[in-house]
């Protein structure tokens, strides 16, 4: 015996609405209170919970009463409950291939510089790109990730992505044999990023005095290149003083992207390593989505905190006025909130991002500033810039809400135990974030200025100004590249 | 029970009325300076708003990191939109 969890909801839409349900199903979904309980073994059933009088129902039952169900109320359905974890950094394939027709290959992934086998990689082979089908594995200790694949003469795409010390790989139309062997790039502290690129490398004293909250999956508090002055963890139920990575490394990757403070070729600085860091963890330790209660909290202590800018690489979903009076609040009280367009591919932009109260910004990327085959190849799309080298990303989101682009292609930033390379939209707006702040660091004034929303005005008015188009329509680059 | 994340938009700290009403009316699982997270039926939130005119109300939603990496759809995924198609 299995019990189950399901969602019960009419054939059609997903409330029991006259116009879409039968009387017959309509009057039984009605007739469902939470915690309800009926039958014994095989035939149990209890109902968990509701979205509302008429909505679905979260069910937990059994095979058989799941076949009752559907025999007594054909006008209903039950749907399988599906679990979504964070969209994170992973290049998530799918495809269990079948085993009918495949082969198994072992793949062995080398440093390029010394030959030596790299443990923990993900690899990925796509063998219908447009389909978006294939298999990934993690490379063993030997260096070596075995994909099940059908047997073909070219694979089509083949990724490589490290969590830490390696540029990506993407190789294409590769041709197969029984073993396949791929080099990957370390990194070299001397590589000019895209960061880098757009906005020089930064002196120790840009964004001093400003601080800036940092509002994701928490930042490590270890890490040599990073300094932490405050923060919480804002997630239900966990511990409030727990605010370091979550496992995730995001949160640690866009914190370096602000306010690193190491020195090259050792370590790597952002792009105002003056600025302090808060850490507010918003993800679960087990990676579970950031709710928009623990958001809005975040939002809340970052700005009783003293914040003065909130750093947002997250988004998505639809408006919220709770998160809305969340980030207007912040910004009536001098704080900036800056948010991620999304990364959606040419999508509107994500909410809050689309919030008249949120700066908005766009990824922005340069050819050379990656290895000719790093996964960002991917990326380019047109219409490419004055500068034919720019472009912005072919994953950002565009619209009219966007205000600023920012370089967020292969960036390359702090992960714990070293540096690893992540794009999009995430990482473009914690660099206009620490423009943010070497503009508010600027002028002593404006940062002493009382906290109300003239204050956030004038600091986003000063962070407008500062913007040079690259030569894209506005709706892709907003006012352009902020200095 | 559903959760519903209600926010005090008024000027200064929330009214010790409303937040009785709040606590009367729901159960209250975490609090955070004008941000409440509860949980209650969703008729008895919308009522409790529409009566507490400087409070908004969502449901409780939760949002996913935007991904730095390129995204795949499962093959079961792709089966079934040739299916519908």
């Amino acid at each position: 015996m299995a019990l189950t969890d399901h969602v019960l909801l009419p054939l059609r839409g997903l409330r029991a609405a006259s116009r879409t349900a039968s009387v017959r199903a309509r009057d039984y979904l009605g007739s469902l209170p939470v915690g309800a309980r009926w039958g014994r073994g095989r035939t149990r059933m209890e109902v968990l919970d509701t979205i509302g009088d008429d909505g679905p129902k979260l069910v937990r039952l059994e095979s058989d009463a799941a076949e009752a169900l559907r025999a007594a109320q054909p006008g209903l359905r039950l749907v399988p409950v599906r679990y979504y974890q964070p969209a994170r950094s992973q290049f998530r394939l799918a495809a269990r291939i079948g085993r009918a027709g495949t082969t198994l290959v072992p793949v062995t992934v080398r440093s390029r510089t010394d030959g030596t086998p790299v443990a923990g990689a993900e690899v990925i082979a796509v063998v219908d790109v447009g389909r978006q089908i294939g298999a990934t594995a993690t490379t063993d200790r030997n260096g070596v990730a075995r994909l099940r694949l059908p047997v073909v003469e070219k694979l089509p795409r083949l990724y490589v992505f490290t969590d830490v010390g390696y540029w990506s790989l993407l190789r294409r139309n590769l041709v197969m044999s029984a073993a396949l062997e791929v080099t990957i790039r370390p990194f070299d502290r001397r590589d000019r990023d895209g960061v880098r690129h757009f906005l020089g490398h930064a002196s120790p004293d840009h964004g001093a005095g400003v601080h800036v909250a940092i509002v994701d999956t928490g930042i490590d508090l270890a890490h040599p290149d990073l300094t932490v002055v405050g923060g919480a963890n804002t997630v239900t139920g966990e511990d409030p003083n727990d605010y370091g990575d979550n496992g995730q490394h995001h949160g640690t990757h866009v914190a370096g992207i602000v306010a690193a403070h190491g020195t090259p070729p050792s370590g790597l600085a952002g792009v105002a390593p003056g600025a302090a860091l808060h850490s507010y963890r918003v993800f679960g330790r087990k990676g579970t989505g950031a709710t928009n209660f623990a958001i809005a909290k975040a939002i809340d202590l970052a700005v009783t905190d003293r914040c003065d800018l909130i750093n947002l690489s997250l988004g998505g979903g639809d408006p919220d006025p709770v998160l809305r009076a969340a980030v207007e609040d912040a910004r009536a009280s001098g704080v900036v909130v800056m948010a991620a367009a999304g990364n959606d591919g040419r999508q509107p932009v994500s909410f809050p991002g689309s919030e008249p109260a949120v700066v908005a910004v766009s990824a922005l990327g340069r050819k050379g500033t990656y290895p000719t085959d790093s996964s960002a190849v991917a990326d380019q799309a047109g219409p490419y810039g004055r500068d034919k080298a720019n472009f912005i990303a072919a994953f950002s989101n565009v619209g009219a809400q966007i205000d600023l682009a920012g370089p967020g292609v292969a960036v390359v930033s702090t992960v714990p135990g070293g540096y690893g390379e992540m794009s999009g939209t995430s990482m473009a707006c914690p660099a206009i974030t620490g423009v943010a702040a070497r503009v508010l660091a600027r002028d002593a004034t404006l940062l002493r200025a009382d906290r109300d929303a003239a204050r956030s005005d004038e600091l986003i008015s000063r962070l407008l100004q500062s913007a040079t188009s690259l030569g894209f329509p506005s709706e892709l680059e907003g006012q352009g590249l902020p200095r | 029970m559903t959760r519903y994340v209600l926010r005090y938009t008024g000027e200064g700290p929330i009214p010790a009325d409303d937040l009785d009403q709040v606590r009367e009316h729901t159960h209250v699982v975490d609090a955070s300076g004008r941000t409440l997270l509860v949980e209650a039926p969703k008729a008895r939130v919308a009522t409790l708003v529409k009566r507490l005119s400087q409070w908004v109300a969502a449901p409780e939603t939760v949002v996913a990191l935007p991904p730095s990496r390129p995204q795949v759809q499962p093959v079961a995924a792709a089966k079934r939109s040739r299916r519908s198609a």
